[in-house]
């Protein structure tokens, strides 16, 4: 550049215009202004706290971090410092958030008046339950739920057992969870599977044994699937009554006819002990054989010899137990060769397949007998895994014992020690607690669908946290009666605390807005025995508040009034709560509730009852740390450490060294697991000429349960809008049947509309039908019958007896 | 060409303003007020040329008193007017 | 019949099935395949072409026969991998447009819950298996009318745990309830530590560990990254701890410092 040329004016200006930004950003720079590293800077996604949670959904217990921002719930991740998932999620566990914003909540408590409902104070409500309690304290029960949180278990089952002497206390779970129980029991001679989540990550071969994990316990599944598209070789097996989506993920599809299984788990112990196969050194060392007493039938049995069970199974030969289930011979030897080998590690997974059975008991002990039989227990990836349904299943029904039976840790109300044991540490009278077990569900229901002057001696049901009207088998006997005006039960009082509006809020005398999920302190216990917390984060709306402040402002008003049952030992309130200046806090009053942790006190009282069956749990603030823990959970060396495979020396602190395996419950009382033998029995009701067609029932990926929160969340209910009934291509041609169609399904004890799809999502084989239960307009409990298993007094939903009729538009 | 930088100044007993007098008397070079650093001297430059800058710079670099130079702002010009500004990264930390 | 009977009659025959046959020929001919026309075949105007009931869920409508060489001629058109090929140009220079990256993340807003949820699908599915979702979805595509995003996470085996339709076949998609949820928004730009600098990235990587699945060829065009030859994002583009919930989240430590004498 030559500086001939005079600089124009306006150039002169833009330069000084130049000069003058030159300086400023030199000046910013050096003033140091607008750069600090943001080394400890807030998120960029100012104003989200996030805060851990179990997922409010299934039993298998994921864990979630729950996004809230400005007192609302606006995201959900998978928690990736979580050991069961991982940081993955299903469908729902990833839309759980919305399950708190559907449009018709419950807000207010209301009270039935003719055909409409008054909105009431939540005082009204409390003094109307009190006083229905009051006239008749013996008519009174309780409906709860496996959905219910520990310590709203723990509140119920003190105000019942331990406060009104009243065992009729059940659960939802008994509809899902009792014959798994039963199986347990009297096999181990202790609650609960002995192996955890870790077996999936390291079994050989995994058998589904009638459930459909792919959609029920998706993550689970998962764990599984993902090591096999990572390079591992890993043998599935599907034996079910119908294709799922599992089949498709399996190497080998089994198909069998309800009652199938007892004959397969017959079949494959039969061909063990044929080829000799059996685990030898194992059977000897820890089990025992058993039979059912068919004089004085019970979970003990009589014991029997090996020679003996040999014997008993000899009919099961691989071509007999073809014709009992439908399975080829040849997939029979092919599990025995499966079970006969002792270098693969196998574990089984069963659901409400081998649950909702009416041999529920005997074919959860048969699998439980093969896994013993053949040693497939006690190491890594060997297990017979009893998944669960619900998120506290395993931590309030069955750990809790809010059963009509069952006191908290495992005990019975029969038994005289147990009740003493109870009574010193819920600090009540002795003798308060009453040795007569209460109603089992279907026996609660019926008898509260029964007109009094008939023998029908439950006059008030209080529903917590569940979906009876929708979920209940053979409803028009269980529920629907309530809702006749001709059927003499005008005396009867519903009374229902829930979220939503649902197939039982129809039915209720007074409705109780319910606080949901993280809208209240919790903690729930999960399928592998883990126990996990969470803290409150929202508020939930207008009046709803939590079931357990609910049943202790009950408890209060009838401590008020002089109640006897609501006074401990030292005459003070049951329910009394002290903060740490050891001065007692008036938690039934709603404004001072969470002035406490009432959690954490019912829990503390709790835990107490859990060391008798080694069910140790740790105090409430490790589980505050913890992603959930294992239990038992025993004190090392300063350090809570859970448990990961109980029985088995090295992994369970209660084992004696030197054992190996120790059944340190064992029912013989010699540390031995106890193998039985069943006998193939015909399900309760089977297809004939007036209703040709099995009615088997289920659940779908995207709705949980009765569908009440997950169909209120549109992504899930858009996926999956409504109820269909599935039928096999060449069974809808026969009744010329296209997709879409609506059929009439009847069964013995009531009918159903309902549209057709076929090749859907499932694949029933011909002369099987299925129907999801999820939509509260296509009730296909309806259909479904009440029978139960003698022991654990479970109803089958699996197998119904139905006609199809074709309904013309 | 006009350019801004930042000399960063050490203390060698002296004055600073002494050593801010100094580099205000170099030719083709303004300074300006230092902010909330006393040790940070933001600085034009108004050179004719790319190369002329450069020696100004080392110039500066060797002033008595200045630790080093940042460069963070350049204005390239050509004959014709048309301009390109760059912003360049970084200086070194303080 | 006596054989006299039989030879006059056969011919009678033959010819009344003859000329029946053809007169049924040239009615068939002019007829279309629909039994419910009831008006003149061959006037087009005043022909029902639809059936008098609603289509159901699922099924696709039949070709008119009028229709059918055009049908086939288009469908062939559109399926000539020619006309299948983008229009987009890979090697087109990307310029941030804030009102185009707006209108990128309103349109993810439409099948995600919040930012973060899995999103939905919007097309139809096989309702028992994922095989064929890889197919499409592993590598990614561009058509000239289909954009088909990549996984943003690596290989998981069931793709239906968490993805689900909007709007399945077998029944209209419906909401049963209304819901008031308001999800997360999604971020708009990532901090900087001072202009120029490349940005930080705003959300989780969790799940989101394919950066070229938004940001590449297939992603939104408001959201595309200016940069897509460079392959190694996170050599520049800082993720956050928190945010990916690695163990490392809290405060940096250090040791104390010296303690200087006042």
């Amino acid at each position: 550049m030559n500086g001939d040329l005079q600089p124009r004016p306006d150039t002169v200006q833009r330069r000084q215009f130049i000069k003058a930004s030159a300086m400023a950003a030199a000046a910013a720079v050096a003033g140091g202004t607008g750069f600090l590293l943001p080394i400890l800077a807030t998120e960029p996604a100012a104003g989200v706290q996030w805060e851990k949670a179990p997922c409010r959904f299934c039993g298998t217990g994921c864990h979630v971090q729950v996004g809230v921002q400005d007192g609302k719930v606006v995201a959900v991740a998978g928690d990736r410092n979580a050991e069961v998932n991982k940081g993955l999620l299903c469908v729902k566990g990833y839309h759980v958030g919305s399950a708190l914003y559907g449009k018709d909540r419950l807000t207010k408590p209301l009270l039935r008046e003719g055909a409409q409902y008054r909105e009431i104070s939540w005082e009204e409500a409390i003094k109307t339950i009190a006083d229905r309690i009051e006239a008749a304290p013996e008519r009174f029960a309780f409906y709860g739920s496996g959905q219910w949180t520990i310590p709203e278990g723990c509140a119920a089952q003190k105000f019942m057992k331990g406060g009104l002497s009243n065992n009729h206390i059940d659960p939802n779970a008994r509809l899902c969870m009792a014959s798994a129980v039963t199986g347990f029991l009297a096999t181990y001679g202790v609650d609960e599977p002995a192996g955890c989540y870790d077996d999936l990550d390291v079994c050989d071969v995994l058998i589904m044994w009638g459930n459909n994990p792919a959609e029920m316990h998706p993550v689970l599944f998962s764990r599984v699937i993902d090591r096999r598209s990572r390079g591992e070789k890993i043998t599935l097996i599907d034996i079910s009554t119908r294709r799922t989506r599992t089949t498709e993920a399996c190497q080998h599809y089994l198909e069998m006819k309800g009652h199938g299984d007892l004959a397969i788990a017959n079949g494959i112990a039969h061909l063990l002990i044929r080829n000799g196969t059996y685990n030898r050194k194992f059977v000897e060392s820890f089990c025992s054989f058993k039979a059912p007493d068919d004089q004085n039938p019970n979970l003990h049995g009589k014991p029997i010899s090996f020679a003996d069970y040999q014997t008993f199974l000899e009919p099961y030969t691989p071509e007999h137990v073809e014709e009992l289930s439908g399975v080829p011979a040849d997939q029979i030897r092919m599990l025995g060769d499966v079970f006969g080998n002792p270098e693969l590690k196998i574990t089984s997974l069963w659901c409400m397949g081998m649950n909702q059975h009416t041999r529920g008991t005997a074919i959860n002990s048969l699998v439980h007998g093969v896994h013993l039989l053949s040693g497939h227990f006690g190491t890594p990836g060997n297990a017979p895994t009893s998944l669960t349904g619900q998120p506290s299943a395993c931590g309030t029904v069955r750990e809790v014992g809010t059963l009509s039976h069952a006191l908290p840790g495992g005990r019975v109300v029969a038994d005289a020690e147990h009740r003493q044991q109870a009574e010193d540490f819920w600090n009540v009278p002795a003798g308060r607690i009453n040795p007569t077990p209460g109603y089992h569900t279907v026996k609660m229901w019926e008898s509260f669908c029964t007109p009094t002057d008939k023998g029908g001696d439950i006059g008030t049901i209080w529903v917590q946290v569940t979906n009876p009207g929708q979920t209940l088998p053979n409803l028009n006997k269980l529920f629907n009666p309530k809702g006749d005006n001709k059927a003499g039960l005008e005396d009867k009082f519903l009374i229902v605390s829930d979220v939503y509006p649902t197939a039982t809020t129809r039915l209720a005398d007074l409705i109780l807005p319910s606080a949901m999920w993280v809208e209240k302190n919790g903690v729930v216990g999960n399928s592998e025995r883990r126990t996990q917390q969470w803290f409150k984060m929202v508020d939930p709306p207008g009046d709803a508040r939590d079931d357990c402040w609910q049943t202790i402002a009950v408890a209060h008003e009838l401590f008020k009034r002089g109640t006897d049952g609501m006074k401990d030992r030292d005459g003070r309130f049951l329910f009394e709560v002290k903060d740490n200046d050891n001065k007692p806090v008036p938690v039934w009053e709603w404004e001072h509730y969470y002035d406490v942790n009432v959690d954490e006190h019912l829990f503390e009282e709790y835990r107490q009852f859990t060391r008798l069956k080694h069910k140790d749990l740790a105090p409430y603030s490790e589980y505050v740390k913890a992603r959930g823990l294992r239990w038992p959970v025993v004190e090392t060396d300063g350090q809570w450490k859970e448990t990961h495979f109980r029985f088995s020396e090295g992994f369970d602190p209660y084992v004696e060294e030197g054992t190996g395996i120790q059944f340190y419950h064992s029912s013989t009382h010699n540390d031995r697991a106890q193998i039985w033998f069943h006998p193939w029995i015909a399900p309760a009701e089977v297809p004939d000429d007036d209703y040709p067609f099995m009615l088997c029932t289920g659940r779908v990926l995207e709705h949980w349960h009765s569908g009440s929160m997950t169909r209120r969340i549109p992504e899930l209910s858009r996926a999956m809008p409504g109820g269909y009934v599935e039928i096999h291509a060449e069974d809808a041609a026969a009744y010329g049947l296209r997709n879409g169609d609506k059929v009439k399904m009847e069964s013995r004890r009531g009918a159903l509309v309902i549209p057709v799809w076929i090749d859907g999502r499932g694949k029933p084989p011909r002369g099987t039908v299925f129907i999801p239960f999820f939509d509260e307009t296509l009730l296909v409990n309806d259909l479904t019958l009440d029978a139960v298993d003698p022991f654990s007094k479970q109803p089958d939903y699996k197998k119904s007896a139905v006609r199809i009729r074709k309904v013309q538009p | 060409m006009i350019a801004g930088v930042v000399a960063t100044l050490e203390d060698l007993g002296g004055n600073l303003q002494d050593v801010i007098d100094e580099i205000a008397r170099m030719p083709c070079v303004e300074t300006g007020d230092v902010g909330p650093n006393p040790r940070r001297l933001p600085i034009t430059i108004d050179s004719p040329n790319p190369n002329a800058l450069e020696e100004t710079t080392r110039r500066l670099q060797e002033c008595r008193g200045v630790a080093f130079v940042d460069v963070v702002f350049v204005h390239f010009e050509d004959e014709s007017g048309s301009t390109t500004a760059t912003h360049s990264g970084k200086p070194n930390s303080s | 019949m006596t054989r006299d009977s039989t030879s006059n009659a056969t011919p009678l025959i033959a010819f009344v099935v003859v000329s029946v046959a053809v007169a049924g020929y040239f009615t068939g001919l002019q007829a279309p395949m629909k039994a419910s026309s009831l008006s003149s075949p061959l006037t087009a105007a005043n022909r029902q072409t639809r059936s008098t009931t609603t289509p159901e869920a699922g099924v696709v409508l039949a070709t008119d026969y009028k229709d059918m060489a055009d049908v086939t001629l288009a469908r062939r058109q559109h399926a000539r991998l020619a006309s299948l090929k983008s229009t987009t140009d890979p090697l087109a220079e990307i310029r941030i447009d804030p009102e185009e990256k707006l209108m990128a993340l309103h349109q993810r807003e439409q099948n995600r819950a919040f930012n973060g949820a899995p999103p939905t699908i919007p097309h139809p599915i096989d309702q028992r298996s994922d095989a064929s979702c890889a197919a499409c979805h592993k590598e990614g595509a561009m058509t000239k009318t289909l954009r088909i995003p990549r996984m943003s996470h690596e290989f998981l085996t069931h793709c239906m745990q968490c993805h689900v339709e909007n709007n399945p076949r077998h029944m209209p998609g419906t909401a049963f309830r209304e819901n008031e949820f308001t999800g997360l928004e999604a971020p708009t730009a990532g901090p900087r530590a001072f202009p120029g600098a490349p940005p930080q990235i705003p959300h989780s990587t969790w799940m989101r560990s394919d950066c070229m699945s938004c940001h590449g060829y297939e992603g939104r065009h408001g959201i595309r990254t200016t940069h897509p030859l460079r392959s190694n994002c996170q050599q520049c583009h800082a993720p956050s701890a928190t945010m990916d919930q690695t163990l490392l989240t809290g405060e940096p430590q250090f040791l104390p410092g010296p303690e200087i004498r006042k």
